[in-house]
């Protein structure tokens, strides 16, 4: 015993251990390795989402205490209180250090770390039960199964489950290793980060209970009160110091457990609820009886009966002859009443598909092992980030994961209940058809989904595309041989994927704004193809207003302007790329110095539906003194007007208050027919109005002068379509 | 008969009896390539240091201007051979047609990456095969399970495209070790499209196809892979394509001792895109301090001393030790270091050396690698003597590398085996030791860089400056004290008036009065923040009423107010000027 004991015993027994498990060792040098580099050089969410998944409602409870605001001291929170307390200790710690753009940098590395430890732990210690349930190397396959599986790495740089799962999987060791003690800690101190742990305690009961003298549902004896009593010392610890100092706070976390009503369950679907699980808004938390208040909507679910019923079930499996002696039984039950437990549950995080993972590279040795893992990996990404965080507004899709991983998880539980209950035949039979059926539905509801999941996508991002009105206008009814403009990639990309083949879309070849080509030349001959072209840009980045103004003041001088319209910060501008010249005189004077000198339209006959172009000519005797709108109508023989444009000079480009003496101003004004203007005689009108009030601009001399202050330029006939 | 004709049963026969002899091998690279294709839309790379990885954003650039009509080395010159350019462009054509990301790099990256995804699935399949040639099976086992969760592999696959030379460069290892010279010639042919590396099998490919027409098939393959991608570029467009080669070959020297040398402690500098369309502002006209004639002669016959020696070049581990020593080599004579270029030396490290001395380089590097980017040339951006150090310890390793591949290639010379046998341990223990020291150095650096980049710094001296007095910065956003607290904790108090985006926690009078006790109350917010703003402005009319205003500054944004004790007149001295 001395040798054993001394430190040369130990160095030697860590030796010996290291060289039976050399290959382990090696595992778990790269797992700890990887990990801590995962931790800085790698950021959860992606390009997808940022500050995901619960990244920034960390962040967000730790700035609290900037302020010196704590959990469970001045608010109550949905965790127990050692995890808010680690963010805390996190965050403090990151106060020391310079801040790095953003914050969480230094947070968010200081927090996972030490999970990194629980993690490397959870490695172990499945290492060392699968060793107990199965041979060397499957036990290394579950291992390594555990390291390379995605899931647990995103948990580790996402949520705190690894802490849990560590706790669980201690409390599963000692079980395993007859250690009540240690089985108590785990189940207690489990319980100090989330309730989950606490599914190992019916088996541990068992396995601890006095196995002599008559049944009394394993409640007796000495090893199973030091379970209970070590577990209960754990979770004084977790929560003791804050109920002795504020027991409110600590209760309100007991009461929102019982106010909570489902989420993303079946039974939430079948309440009708679609949401993801709620928290309460910080500054209600401060409130401790807001936690009573229920969260979702009010179950209509006969709760009772349901909770009597997976307790009578829970109980009869509980209390039939099961060998709990033998580790893969008394495991297995374990790993049952978990699944029992997330399918009784009205509520359901994602993250808990880390011990769905767990318990099945655990208790299924080889490669079933692997691939349940892998297809519960799956399921869970399924729901977070893909259906949450992509489809949030299509909850049909969340409902089909929800459904699926609900079978998974019932399919889960046959194979456990074979582990448990090896000598019954139909479990056999059910366990080893479990995966493929499962799996095999799974791939063919996602493959019969896809269609509908693309569609589906694409809806979801026109919603939130601010120019998406512009984009439905284009859809089907954009006319042949017109293009789009634009210089900005960002807008490009915007608008491809929605796009119809027919119409162009033009970038002007540009690298950060500084063009490639001469802009003048490059839209001349790229409007050339087409008959109208519409210029977008988005103003909400300030880098091309110069490169963009450029392009819209060439395209005023060169093109048609229809009419511009802004959509959010994105700006269209619509434009005929015919412009006729200025053929016929007029003489024309209206107030504030300004005189109409001549304009043009095309010869081309008209038919409704068609673009049209007319260009005024312009001069100011003097600066005019005000910005003036110039509107072009055109007029039925009752003088409605059916078609116009109004728009600043020049498409805006050149303000009336910006006129010079003696120069003079081209203006083009493009008008697009109504597709159902009847074929007849038409007047086109135009004239000016203050762009400040509306105000008409008197017409003080000229021929074709109008009672309304507008001047007749000319008529034309709108002719048939031909059919 | 009909199994004979019909090969589908065999090709059944032979996947099912692989997967039952490798079956540890197939549930690796099940696992691994799951995990490649899952990290790539959901872990960025560069963490909460860089957010958009490393050269995302530029390539994000340059295959943007496809939508302009403007392709690589048809309408501008890229530093790149052509296949990666062409293979971005490709993924982002292909990303336009699907409705668009909030941030643009998800699409375009998540396609490049997944295409990629296929490769690095090779390099693993690869890596065991060759394995599988040069060790027994339980170590091409250990030999995949450590790519697989080496950190340099995810990180270089992730933020670079190296993932896809290495490919080209395994085939061609592959190739050589099983006799084949088709792929080794298209390995190195196809490889040298991506990046120079690819040469480096060439030699040991040369030696092994040494006979009559395994020589000419190779030479011929090779040939015909890079010809029939760069003779046509070149005729269709030889001033961007030469522009290429120039940009390939002239760049100033960076990352490297030479580098250090040259007084360049700079990292590999590109030329704007913008200048792209001009041919003729590719290559650098860096004027070198050192003999590059010189040492390009020793190094080249150093390589031509060692590829004469006798070499059992029929010996699978002899020939792909060589091609490691080439590596090795090169690296050491390359003007130029890039940090990805670590996952060249880390899988040949793995496929050359001991499983154990394989991973123990593994990591090493992919310390260094972290040490380099994004630390040196990130973080401590103006901190040049921490790269200086990252760079010569990474030389010193590469060294040791070299040392310990020339000694699989002979092992019958004792000197190299005594150099060998210290060359790791002395390596590491000299990082580890640089390591400890560096740190401290480091943390004072990155004190200094933040400090420097921080437009609050005149208001952080401001506060050192007033130290012994009793100072307390008040502000409604955490980020701000977060921003300052770090650098003037011994000489402040700093407090977040309790609130949580705006909604206040406490009562600003009664709360406020805790302040009193403090000489100097420093209140900094940002008056136009839609969430703290209004808070702000009452915290500031707060201290208006009860203390004198006698500084007011405003850094970008953020307002900064100084408040000194209201004296017993209670008169204040004029108000500072907003500024």
């Amino acid at each position: 015993l001395s040798v054993e004991t001394t430190p040369s015993g130990l160095i030697g027994r860590l030796r010996g251990a290291f060289e039976e498990h050399q290959l382990f060792a090696t595992l778990l040098l790269l797992f700890i390795t990887f990990r801590a580099a995962a931790i800085l050089l790698l950021k959860p969410g992606g390009f997808m989402l940022e500050g995901a998944p619960d990244q920034f409602y960390y962040l967000l409870i730790a700035r609290i205490t900037a302020g010196e605001r704590y959990p469970f001291l001045h608010y109550w929170m949905e965790y127990p209180p050692p995890f808010p307390w680690m963010t805390v200790a996190a965050y403090k710690l990151s106060l020391l250090i310079p801040a790095h753009k953003p914050q969480e940098l230094w947070f968010n590395t200081l927090l996972r770390l030490p999970m990194l430890l629980f993690d490397a732990g959870n490695l172990v210690l499945l290492y060392v039960l699968a060793l107990r349930l199965h041979d060397r190397e499957n036990a290394f396959r579950a291992a390594l199964t555990y390291t390379l599986l995605f899931v647990p790495l995103l948990t580790l740089l996402g949520w705190y489950d690894n802490i849990v799962l560590f706790f669980m999987l201690l409390a599963v060791y000692g079980m395993v290793r007859g250690r009540p003690v240690l089985s108590g800690a785990g189940i207690g101190l489990g319980f100090g980060f989330k309730m989950l742990p606490l599914v190992v305690a019916p088996a541990a009961v068992q396995v601890f209970r006095e196995k002599k003298g008559p049944p009394t549902f394993g409640l007796t004896g000495r090893r199973v009160l030091l379970v209970g009593v070590t577990a209960l010392v754990m979770i004084g610890l977790a929560f003791g110091p804050f109920l002795a100092v504020q027991p409110a706070y600590t209760l309100a976390f007991f009461q929102t457990l019982g106010a909570r009503n489902g989420w993303q369950t079946v039974w939430a679907l079948l309440d009708g609820y679609r949401g993801w699980g709620y928290v309460a808004q910080p500054k209600d938390r401060i409130d401790p009886a807001s936690a009573l208040e229920p969260s979702g909507i009010p179950t209509r679910l006969p709760w009772g009966l349901i909770t009597l019923a997976f307790g009578a079930l829970g109980l009869w499996l509980w209390t039939r002859p099961i060998n709990w002696d033998e580790p893969r039984r008394s495991v297995a039950f374990a790993g049952l009443t978990f699944n029992l437990l997330i399918l009784y549950s009205k509520g359901y995080s994602v993250q808990w598909g880390l011990y769905l993972v767990a318990w099945a590279i655990l208790l299924i040795p080889g490669l079933r092992g692997t691939l349940w893992g892998l297809f519960m990996s799956a399921l869970t990404l399924a729901e977070w980030p893909v259906a949450i965080g992509v489809f949030p507004d299509y909850p049909g899709l969340w409902a089909g994961v929800i459904i699926v991983r609900t079978v998974a998880t019932v399919a889960l539980c046959l194979e456990y209940a074979g582990g448990v209950f090896p000598a019954v035949g139909w479990l056999e039979v059910a366990r080893r058809w479990a995966l493929p059926v499962v799996g095999i539905g799974a791939v063919l509801a996602g493959l019969i989904g896809l269609p509908f999941v693309a569609r589906t996508y694409g809806l979801q991002r026109l919603r939130a595309e601010p120019a998406a009105d512009f984009i439905r206008s284009l859809d089907g009814q954009a006319p042949p041989g017109a293009a789009i403009i634009t210089t900005q990639p960002e807008v490009y990309e915007r608008l491809s994927g929605y796009l119809h083949d027919d119409l162009a879309l033009w970038m002007l070849p540009n690298v950060e704004q500084t063009p490639w080509v001469e802009p003048e030349a490059w839209l001349a001959d790229t409007m050339a193809g087409y008959e109208r072209v519409w210029f977008v840009e988005d103003r909400l980045d300030p880098l091309y207003y110069d490169l963009n103004d450029r392009v819209l003041y060439i395209l005023n001088q060169r093109a048609c302007p229809v009419g511009a319209t802004w959509y959010a910060e994105t700006h269209t501008a619509a434009f005929l790329t015919a412009r006729p010249k200025v053929d016929r005189p007029v003489t024309a004077s209206f107030e504030d110095g300004i005189r109409l000198t001549g304009f043009g339209v095309p010869s081309n006959p008209v038919v409704p539906g068609a673009a049209w172009c007319v260009v005024l000519e312009w001069e100011a005797d003097a600066t005019p003194s005000t910005a003036y709108i110039v509107f072009v109508h055109l007029r039925d023989a009752d003088g409605a007007v059916r078609a116009q444009n109004d728009q600043g000079p020049s498409g805006g480009t050149r303000p009336t208050f910006t006129w010079t003496p003696g120069e003079t101003v081209e203006d083009a004004h493009g008008i697009i027919l109504p597709a159902d203007l009847p074929p007849g005689e038409y007047t086109l009108h135009v004239g000016l109005y203050r762009a400040d009030n509306g105000e008409r601009l008197p017409v003080v001399g000229g021929e074709g002068t109008q009672p309304d202050d507008s001047l007749l330029l000319t008529s034309l006939i709108v002719e048939a379509p031909s059919p | 008969m009909n199994a004979i004709h019909n090969p589908i049963p065999r090709l059944i026969e032979h996947a099912r009896a692989s997967l039952e002899t490798h079956r540890l091998f197939w549930l690796v690279w099940a696992l691994f390539v799951a995990m490649r294709l899952l990290a790539v839309p959901l872990l960025a790379p560069g963490g909460y240091v860089t957010g958009q990885g490393p050269d995302h954003l530029y390539h994000l650039d340059f295959v943007r201007l496809s939508l302009a009509g403007y392709y690589p080395y048809l309408n501008f010159w890229m530093e790149y051979p052509p296949l990666f350019p062409w293979l971005a462009t490709g993924a982002y054509r292909l990303g336009l047609g699907l409705p668009p990301w909030d941030n643009p790099l998800l699409g375009f990256n998540t396609i490049l990456h997944w295409i990629m995804a296929l490769f690095e699935a090779g390099n693993l399949g690869l890596l065991y095969a060759i394995a599988l040639r040069l060790r027994d099976q339980r170590e091409a086992e250990s030999i995949a399970v450590a790519y697989a969760l080496l950190f340099v592999p995810l990180i270089v696959f992730l933020g670079w495209f190296d993932a896809l030379a290495l490919f080209f460069l395994l085939l061609s290892v592959w190739g050589v070790v099983n006799r084949w010279p088709i792929p080794a010639g298209l390995g190195v042919g196809l490889g040298l499209l991506v990046k120079p590396f690819a040469v480096v099998p060439a030699p040991a490919a040369l030696q092994a196809f040494r006979r009559w027409p395994r020589w000419v098939i190779f030479a011929g393959v090779t040939l015909l892979a890079a010809g029939a991608v760069l003779i046509p570029l070149a005729l269709l467009s030889p001033d961007y394509t030469l522009a290429t080669a120039r940009a390939l070959g002239g760049n100033a020297p960076w990352e490297t001792v030479w580098a250090l040398l040259d007084g360049v402690v700079d990292f590999g500098r590109v030329a704007p895109l913008a200048a792209r369309i001009d041919p003729a502002s590719s290559g650098g006209a860096f004027e070198s301090r050192l003999p590059w004639p010189i040492i390009t002669l020793a190094c080249g016959g150093l390589g031509l001393w060692l590829w004469m020696r006798p070499i059992n070049w029929s010996d699978p581990l002899r020939s792909t030790a060589f091609v490691g020593l080439t590596l090795g080599l090169m690296l050491l004579y390359s003007k130029g270091y890039s940090p990805q270029w670590a996952l060249y030396q880390v899988a040949l490290a793995l496929l050359i050396l001991p499983i154990g001395r394989g991973v123990a380089y593994g990591l090493l590097f992919g310390f260094l690698l972290a040490a380099e980017w994004p630390l040196a040339y990130f973080v401590l951006v103006n901190a040049p003597e921490f790269a200086v150090a990252v760079i010569v310890l990474r030389a010193l390793l590469t060294l040791a590398l070299t040392v310990d591949f020339a000694g699989e290639v002979f092992p019958q010379a004792p000197a190299l085996q005594r150099a060998r046998r210290y060359s790791l341990t002395v390596a590491a223990e000299i990082i580890v030791i640089a390591g400890l020291i560096l740190t401290p150095a480091a943390l004072r650096a990155y004190r200094r860089v933040r400090l420097e980049a921080e437009p609050l710094r005149p208001f952080v001296e401001q506060v050192e400056a007033n130290t012994g007095q009793a100072q307390l910065i008040v502000s409604p956003q955490p980020d701000l004290i977060e921003r300052v607290w770090p650098f003037v904790r011994r000489d402040a108090d700093a407090r977040l008036f309790p609130n949580v985006e705006g909604e206040q926690w406490a009562s600003v009078d009664p709360w406020m009065e805790s302040t009193a006790r403090y000489e100097r109350v420093w209140l900094a917010y940002t008056p136009d923040d839609p969430k703290t703003g209004d808070l702000g402005h009452r915290l500031a009319a707060w201290l208006d009423a009860q203390r004198c205003l006698t500084s007011l500054d405003a850094y970008g944004e953020v307002e900064v107010r100084g408040y000194a004790p209201m004296p017993p007149s209670g008169e204040c001295p004029p108000a500072p000027e907003r500024p």
